[in-house]
């Protein structure tokens, strides 16, 4: 590597990194992404591509809301498919304490303009007759939709580079250079490059690019392990949640993907290896809820990792002990449905000084101010299947 | 051309991913779908790594072939569910 230079260097070819990338190269900013692997490799390609506004944080509400308009348009944006099916979110209720607190989100949720339905046995069953009796009812949105993660990769990523921007594959970022307390470089295993912002996007080992400074980003990484099995003709339209059990979803397609929730507390660590037990797990309770899954085969499975933050909420924008160090990590498996928005936050931080959404109930400092409290949304209800 | 049976992918497919750039198996897979299906590319992944060596110029043992993840052969998933009196 001959010595570089760019006004933006961002760490991580993943969702944030991307769409960060595209933005800023769109607006003219020389942006340079610096990747340790390849494209999407990490949980930015592993996940099932679910794109929902039930069940989110209420400071990210807003944010969804405006990712979801960008997502309608995003084909057409990207000029290519990314295969957007809009077949709304079912996130089930195991019993009636979990119908009641759905019932509280959407009514929270109704003066957003969110469209959310409260549905009994029945009216689940009406809809969709592959759902077994062992549910309670269900939270039904019908206008979150689905999208395949590699589609939306490749496509920021030909963008991006349309508008020049430049990546570094295979290179590993080792050291960031400070000047005081002012970003002036990043270092590489394959030499070094001069910038005075650094956009840190490197998923669940963002934390690592933290301490090169001295800033302590508190992340939990945890196994997200997926079931894939062979295509039958489609029975389960909308994207299936199930809480503390299992997301799962069949494209138009024809597949279906299986995967487990898991969250601090459960498995951590970076383990991509498929765990037998998760698989057991995930695969009973699954078809207890869809009993006519029984008898496909599975292809694939894979595992990513997840990065939890204390709060289940990611962490964005400045830093304050470091300047020209800017955070978009800690997604905390949220990540792929905010894609859009967080590009156009951070092009808009970075450009023009202000982002045009509230963006400071996800600045770093929240967890050093102590008033980090569980989200109330769907990743921490936990409900017993059995 | 068929080159990836299971995903019915096509030759032309291929070489078209091939020339936007992508450069391994495993890009070429998520770009076209070639590998994605019931035999996860134990078919199609050697045919795919020479079409990019010839097309890209590199040796073949430079194409970088796809991950291999469990199972081996596919399972039927209810070989996985614990039957009990829950």
């Amino acid at each position: 590597m001959t010595s570089l230079r760019a006004d933006v260097v961002i760490v991580g070819a993943g969702m944030s990194g991307l769409s960060s990338a595209y933005e800023l190269a769109k607006a003219g900013v020389d942006v340079l992404v610096v990747e340790r692997g390849f494209l999407t490799m990490e949980q930015s390609g592993r996940n099932p591509g679910g794109i929902r506004q039930i069940g989110r944080d209420i400071d990210e509400l807003p944010l969804m809301i405006a990712a979801m308009q960008r997502w309608h348009g995003l084909e057409e944006e990207l000029g290519c498919s990314i295969e957007l099916e809009k077949d709304g979110y079912l996130w089930v209720a195991l019993n009636e304490d979990e119908l009641e607190l759905q019932r509280g989100l959407a009514e929270r949720d109704a003066p957003y303009g969110i469209e959310e339905f409260i549905l009994g046995r029945d009216e689940v069953r009406e809809m969709a007759p592959a759902i077994s009796d062992f549910i309670y009812g269900a939270l039904y949105c019908p206008t979150d939709v689905i999208a395949n993660p590699l589609l939306v990769a490749k496509g920021y990523f030909d963008r991006a580079r349309r508008y020049g921007a430049r990546f570094l594959f295979n290179t590993e970022v080792v050291d960031l250079r400070l000047d005081g307390d002012r970003v002036r470089g990043v270092v590489t295993d394959q030499g070094e490059i001069t910038t005075d912002v650094v956009i840190n996007a490197a998923g669940p080992w963002s934390d690592r690019i933290g301490r090169m400074v001295g800033i302590d980003i508190p992340l939990t990484p945890c196994p997200n392990q997926f079931i894939l099995t062979e295509p039958m003709p489609p029975i389960l339209p909308p994207f299936l949640l199930i809480s503390s059990i299992a997301v799962c979803r069949q494209p138009a397609r024809g597949h279906v993907y299986i995967g487990n929730t898991n969250a601090p507390g459960g498995i951590s660590g970076y383990s991509k290896a498929t765990d037998y037990g998760e698989m057991v797990r995930t695969t009973t309770n699954i078809l207890k809820i869809v009993p006519a899954f029984r008898g496909l085969n599975i292809i694939r499975t894979w595992v990513g990792t997840i990065d939890f933050t204390p709060d289940d909420n990611f962490i964005f924008g400045h830093v304050e002990q470091v300047e020209g160090l800017l955070l978009a990590c800690g997604f905390s498996g949220h990540g792929f449905a905010l894609t859009p928005i967080i590009g156009q936050l951070m092009c808009e931080l970075i450009v023009e000084g202000e982002t045009s959404l509230p963006v400071d109930a996800f600045r770093l400092s929240r967890f050093e101010e102590g008033i980090v409290e569980k989200a109330t949304h769907f990743a921490h209800q936990h409900v017993d299947a059995t | 051309m068929i080159v990836c049976r299971c995903e019915e992918i096509t030759e032309e497919e291929i070489l078209k991913a091939i020339a936007e750039g992508c450069d391994s198996v495993t890009w070429v897979k998520r770009k076209t779908r070639a590998g994605m299906g019931l035999c996860q590319g134990r078919t199609c992944g050697r045919l795919v790594a020479r079409m990019i060596a010839q097309e890209t110029g590199q040796d073949i043992s430079q194409v970088l072939p796809d991950t291999h993840r469990p199972p081996v052969r596919p399972i039927p998933l209810d070989i996985l569910e614990e039957k009990g009196e829950k």
